[in-house]
């Protein structure tokens, strides 16, 4: 269940692999702590699917971040470009 | 959650389609045999059985690779896989509908052209065929929808 021809505008960006890489955590393991399938976990991370807001409000609770720092409409840049952008 | 050994072949989405094509043409072959033949003849009803049982081992893989969300109860399934599953039911009561004016339609025009039509108990066993692809329908859908799955449930 991926998303169709006209459902690309209302796609989610997000950056749940790199924070589940950060903290060694398996795809079983978060799908385990929010609730959901770990095909899910699949799914979202390649966003083919946007969560509801009650998932995303699990996930943004589990890693103790806020939502937008998770999702995005707009593709994030990278991590390291946010942390050590040199000012131009 | 649900959580079921993967036949690693069918986490694939090709492999998956290819088996939802072999189901549906075991499915059509049994179907085909009861209507021209009947049960009548031994060998014809052993084919049957064997299309019939094969049709069904494929169905079961089927289920087996996408977690048998269409048929598994609600509660063990979450959201993304909910979705799946109405959309599944959604495109199955469709084809299905589809199916069975088609037959309705061959029925009505058959006498009419000179079209061949088995006699009336002979499409009465054939119903099995309906039956079997109005029960099956849900579940090849979801297993010719779902993208590929993932593998691992390690850290990759």
């Amino acid at each position: 269940m991926g998303f169709k021809k006209g459902e690309e505008a209302t796609r989610l960006h997000n950056r749940l692999p790199v924070l589940r890489a950060e903290r060694g955590l398996s795809r079983q393991d978060l799908a385990d702590a929010v609730g959901v399938n770990y095909q899910t976990i699949g799914y979202l991370e390649r966003g083919d699917y946007s969560p509801s807001l009650e998932l995303a409000f699990r996930l943004s609770e589990f890693f103790g971040l806020p939502i937008e720092a998770m999702f995005s409409r707009v593709p994030f840049r990278p991590l390291s470009a946010e942390l050590y952008a040199r000012p131009r | 959650m649900t959580r079921t050994a993967l036949p690693t072949l069918t986490l694939l989405r090709s492999p998956r389609r290819a088996l939802v094509i072999t189901q549906y043409a075991l499915l059509l072959t049994g179907s085909a045999l009861v209507l021209v033949f009947g049960y009548g003849n031994l060998t014809v009803l052993l084919l049957f059985i064997l299309s019939a049982l094969l049709s069904a081992v494929t169905h079961t893989t089927l289920a087996l690779s996408v977690q048998n969300i269409a048929q598994a109860r609600v509660e063990t399934l979450d959201e993304r896989q909910r979705i799946a599953r109405d959309r599944a039911f959604a495109a199955a009561l469709r084809g299905l509908t589809v199916c069975l004016s088609a037959a309705w339609g061959y029925a009505l025009l058959a006498p009419l052209l000179g079209w061949w039509l088995p006699p009336a108990e002979r499409a009465w066993a054939a119903l099995w065929g309906l039956a079997m692809l109005a029960y099956s329908l849900p579940t090849s859908v979801a297993a010719w929808t779902e993208a590929d799955l993932d593998r691992e449930r390690s850290l990759a």
